[in-house]
């Protein structure tokens, strides 16, 4: 197994390059950025209105998953100087080691122009990325998100000398894949029970294993596995991490569920 | 052709004209002479204001004067109270 | 001056536009639904982030929204990109507006990628039936236009809010609807409104409505009026959270107030009306048009290129700086009236004039440029 070896020591076993709207006002920009020039993109709804700990975590989502490893580069889209959010998320992930380059759509004359430059930024940011060789990926250096607890899964995962992470308390399983990503998990894994349909996650793949075999036999090319033991769901876990699209990846499956901590005002 | 208006008065009835572009002191605007600098997007009075009188703007009352404000000066924070309840800046100034 | 003209549709309502809509009933359809409007001319889709998880309790608030947004009248037909049975309350709520609308489960067909293969076949289906709506003379009792504003900076309620305001008060009084939003920034200004409420009933309804969104502010510890306005807005010339309220409600010019509407609600009879929204932009703009409106006029300060994908959104500069600043984002510019080009009463009438060029037809920024920012509103969190 290989991965890209980041800045701060850590590895990624995918290589985006992510166009990050700070702002939903910037989402059709961040879009159209990431579409012309095959970067990965989020849509989210965020960045309007919040009032204090429901900002500062939502900026910290948004950070966590900019600083995801599995991120070689971001370009942050913004709206321009009056909205300082934008400038001010491009540093705070800046700040984290990650490489970034920010585009202001008013700083550069609207959203023609701002896709223009957003294009720019990621061409260039991936010729550099590519220009890094993949390396040996070490054991201790690979994160696995779950985004249900599960012991005998864990125990399973851990025996090869793998990190797990757990979802925290009180998120639904989509909120909690933001959560995983944030805590650097490469891989995360969705144990999807009665009733529910797999998600994806732009800058992570997510190995959906379908609990319920009702939902798994209607949506079958969604999901990775059906019911599956914990060796089966670590080897699907080992084929991704070498290279192995998802179910998620493959379909371009890139939700985004933000747990927000108030309502909007 | 008319002259770009350098200030706003937005209705006959206001005390208060809005400075759209920016206003020294020396300069005349609505035949007001402006006794001091008065930036861009604020008020100016358009004749003297005592205080505990309506600022009037859109013909409505946007506050009362915390202190006597004289024609030409610039009306704000310093000398404008909410009329419905003060914020930050005037109790800090009162 | 313009014709209005629209689709008429079974329902009694009235379109502007004539979209094919395909829509995600939650997220886990957003995939499916963008690839399938992808593939289809003309069809415009959009993401959300309603998980339709069982217990919500904004569910019934979610499921008003969708709904609304799904009948609104520019809508031609939708296509419902859902996962199983679950989500046939939707279809026939959406249905029993009287709107055209088709289920596609991804449950019958395996997960995306059979989903995307069956619903571009019904797509192309819906499309050519729809392609059969012509324009016929609309009543202006049939055009509701949203009033939004997105941020005050120090002449939005000098230049095109007031201005904007003469168009909605000409519109009113030949018999459409306008709609002001955005409760946050009506605080100060609930008197002024409700002193022109047709009865005790909306007076009542639009001081309750400031008072009730204090109240909540209150619960989370936020005075809002030591908030409001905001240190850029006082540095930008705002004294007072009265005279930045009453700045926002000069779209509302000074026509008679007739009601007081929920979020997404529809209003009954034509008429000025305030709708309980957030000030979040997008969350706004998705209540107006789930509400009827056909067309949503935004007046801008900052230049925010934001958009509907079923509705045209007119965009109206305060100052000429961010008109030609941000060129290809902003329709008109009320900068003119600063620079003596435009009086208040002629841009108010320009403002009138594009509104209805818009309804017969002519696209906006925002339509050019594809904006379709969705938003759900949650009161719960």
């Amino acid at each position: 197994m290989t991965g890209r070896r980041r800045p701060d020591g850590r590895y990624g076993v995918r290589d985006h390059v992510l166009v990050l709207p700070s702002v939903v006002c910037s989402t059709n920009a961040a879009e159209t950025i990431a579409r012309e020039s095959g970067a990965v993109h989020i849509t989210h709804q965020h960045g309007c209105l919040h009032v204090g700990d429901d900002l500062r975590h939502t900026e910290g989502a948004l950070i966590g998953t900019a600083t995801n490893p599995n991120v070689g580069a971001v370009v942050v889209v913004g709206l321009g100087c009056e909205t300082i959010q934008g400038r001010r998320l491009a540093r705070r992930i800046e700040d984290a080691g990650q490489r970034v380059a920010f585009v202001g759509i008013q700083a550069e004359g609207g959203t023609e122009r701002a896709v223009a430059a957003g294009r720019d930024a990621v061409a260039e940011f991936r010729e550099l990325l590519d220009a890094v060789p993949a390396e040996p990926l070490p054991d201790d250096a690979v994160v696995i998100g779950l985004d249900r607890p599960d012991e005998a899964l864990r125990a399973a995962l851990e025996a090869r000398g793998w990190q797990v992470v757990d979802a925290p308390e009180g998120l639904s399983a989509a909120e909690s894949h933001v959560a995983l990503a944030g805590a650097g998990a490469q891989v995360i894994v969705s144990l999807r029970g009665a009733g529910e349909a797999p998600l994806g996650f732009a800058v992570c793949p997510v190995v959906a294993v379908g609990g319920d075999p009702a939902m798994y036999a209607a949506l079958h090319d969604d999901f990775d596995l059906g019911a599956a033991g914990a060796d089966e769901v670590v080897a699907r876990v080992e084929a991704t991490l070498a290279g192995d699209p998802t179910a998620s990846e493959r379909r371009g499956a890139r939700d985004f569920v933000l747990h927000r901590l108030a309502v909007t005002m | 052709m008319a002259e770009r208006p350098r200030a706003l008065q937005l209705d006959p009835a206001d005390n208060v004209a809005v400075a759209v572009v920016p206003l020294e002191a020396g300069d005349v605007v609505l035949d007001v002479p402006v006794r001091e600098a008065i930036r861009f997007g604020h008020k100016l009075a358009l004749r003297d204001i005592a205080a505990g009188e309506p600022i009037l703007k859109y013909h409505e009352v946007i506050g009362r004067a915390s202190r006597d404000i004289a024609a030409g000066t610039h009306v704000h924070v310093h000398n404008v109270v909410s009329a419905r309840l003060p914020g930050p800046e005037q109790e800090a100034a009162a | 001056m313009t014709e209005l003209t629209g689709y008429r549709r079974a329902n009694g309502t009235w379109g502007v536009r004539n979209h094919l809509l395909v829509l995600p009933a939650r997220t886990a359809a957003n995939r499916a639904a963008e690839e399938i409007a992808d593939a289809v001319e003309g069809a415009v889709s959009v993401t959300h982030e309603w998980e339709g998880l069982p217990g919500d309790p904004d569910a019934g608030l979610v499921a008003r929204t969708l709904t609304g947004f799904a009948a609104n009248p520019n809508v031609g037909a939708v296509l419902l990109v859902g996962i199983d049975d679950g989500d046939r309350p939707l279809a026939r709520a959406i249905a029993g507006r009287g709107q055209t609308v088709h289920l596609l489960a991804m449950a019958e067909h395996g997960g995306t990628a059979g989903a995307v293969a069956a619903g571009v076949g019904i797509a192309e289906r819906l499309a050519t039936s729809i392609a059969g709506w012509e324009r016929e003379p609309m009543p202006l009792s049939a055009l509701a236009v949203g009033l939004e504003c997105g941020g005050s900076d120090a002449l939005s309620g000098i230049t095109a809010n007031p201005a904007l305001g003469i168009a909605s008060d000409r519109l009113v009084a030949a018999g459409a609807t306008t709609m002001l939003s955005e409760v946050p920034e009506l605080v100060g200004a609930e008197e002024i409104l409700a002193a022109r409420a047709i009865n005790d009933d909306v007076a009542r309804r639009m001081v309750a409505v400031v008072h009730d969104f204090e109240r909540s502010v209150e619960a989370l510890g936020v005075d809002i009026r030591g908030a409001q306005p905001t240190p850029g807005n006082i540095d930008g010339g705002l004294t007072t959270i009265e005279e930045k309220s009453l700045g926002a409600a000069k779209k509302a010019g000074n026509a008679p107030l007739t009601g007081v509407v929920g979020f997404a609600e529809p209003p009954t009879i034509p008429g000025l009306y305030v709708m309980d929204t957030p000030g979040h932009d997008i969350e706004q703009m998705v209540g107006l048009v789930a509400g009827g409106c056909q067309i949503v006029a935004f007046t801008t300060g900052r230049g925010t290129p934001t958009g509907s994908a079923i509705a045209p959104c007119l965009k109206i500069s305060t100052n000429t700086a961010i008109f030609e600043r941000m060129a290809g984002d902003i329709d008109l510019d009320a900068g003119a009236i600063l620079t003596g080009e435009e009086t208040l009463q002629s841009m108010g009438d320009r403002i009138h004039d594009a509104i209805l060029e818009v309804a017969a037809g002519a696209p906006t920024c925002s339509e050019r440029r594809g904006n379709r920012e969705f938003a759900i509103r949650r009161t719960h969190y």
